[in-house]
């Protein structure tokens, strides 16, 4: 089988291809370049469809963090790219090659920022919360926490979109990412920023944290285009 | 991987989360195993549980008996 880990522009893959071989992927796979008219794709070959362990996370982690540092631009395949043979790559990556291309020209120079707004204290709750000695009591009392919830996300996503739009150095694209009720995060979002801006959003964005009361806003970058990349293949 | 600040467990967490949940998508769903158990994943950040009981709760939830009713 074989392995993917990230889709360049055909002329990146040509300068790839002439060092990929000190690459190395999953279980210590030596990378390599498939080449086609428009764009290229860095695979590694197994024998076996490689275990889907932590480790090997991390391995594929790695590799697309080397292809993204080597080339001016990558579309990061998630970690679930694991093919029977270089033939369905090939018909994958020529099917898509068009939209491949643009977005790749769209995340060129460009980082991905994660951030993650948690409350400082998630035990912190409404004032107000009705008792609950009996069943209905209970579904107030459920009602209240869950309506506190919703707010407690909704200010902060408020606080996000507000950071952001007021930002000097804008990030070029950005989404809010879905925000489970089992989580104490109360929002997420992934920024798309040029190179030469990352320093100066990074540290708006520090100082963002440090106004907003009652949250923790980690900021996590700057990482591959991940969340940018908008290619099904 | 570089966290620019925050805390490490989260930017693992953050960094993660990419990895499987975004980016070109070429195949289905992963099932990750850490320290030898198989784990399944909706999202990484969300629910992790192992691949028995999650097998398990789909067979409770989604078995439909010849008449067309969900198990109580």
């Amino acid at each position: 089988v074989i392995h993917a880990y990230g889709i360049v522009t055909r002329s990146d893959g040509e300068d790839l291809s002439r060092s990929v071989a000190s690459f190395r992927g999953i279980d210590g796979a030596p990378a390599q370049v498939l080449l086609r008219d428009r764009i290229a794709a860095v695979f590694t070959q197994h024998a076996q469809r490689p275990s889907a362990a932590l480790e090997a996370v991390m391995s594929h982690a790695r590799l697309v963090e080397d292809i993204w540092r080597w080339c001016s631009a990558v579309l990061p395949v998630r970690f679930d790219g694991t093919m029977t043979d270089v033939g369905f790559l090939t018909s994958a990556l020529d099917e898509r090659s068009e939209a491949a291309e643009q977005r790749l020209a769209r995340v060129r120079q460009c980082v991905e920022f994660g951030i993650r707004v948690t409350p400082v204290d998630p035990e912190d709750g409404p004032a107000d919360v009705p008792g609950d000695a009996n069943g209905r009591g209970y579904l107030m009392r459920k009602a209240t926490l869950l309506r506190h919830e919703d707010e407690q996300r909704q200010r902060a996503e408020r606080a996000v979109r507000s950071a952001l739009e007021s930002l000097p150095a804008r990030p070029l694209e950005w989404m809010s990412l879905p925000v489970s009720r089992s989580e104490a995060t109360v929002a997420r979002a992934s920024l798309l920023v040029r190179d030469d801006d990352a320093e100066s959003v990074l540290s708006q964005l520090a100082a963002v944290s440090h106004h907003e009361r009652g949250v923790e806003v980690t900021v996590v970058g700057p990482l591959p285009p991940y969340s940018f990349t908008e290619v099904a293949l | 991987m570089t966290a620019s600040y925050g805390t490490n467990d989260v930017a693992l967490v953050e960094v993660l989360d990419r990895i499987i949940n975004s980016g070109v998508v070429l195949r289905g769903d992963v099932v990750l195993s850490v320290a030898g158990i198989d784990l399944v994943y909706l999202r990484l950040d969300l629910l992790l549980m192992s691949v028995t009981s999650a097998r398990e709760l789909a067979r409770q939830s989604l078995s439909v008996d010849s008449s067309g009713r969900t198990p109580a």
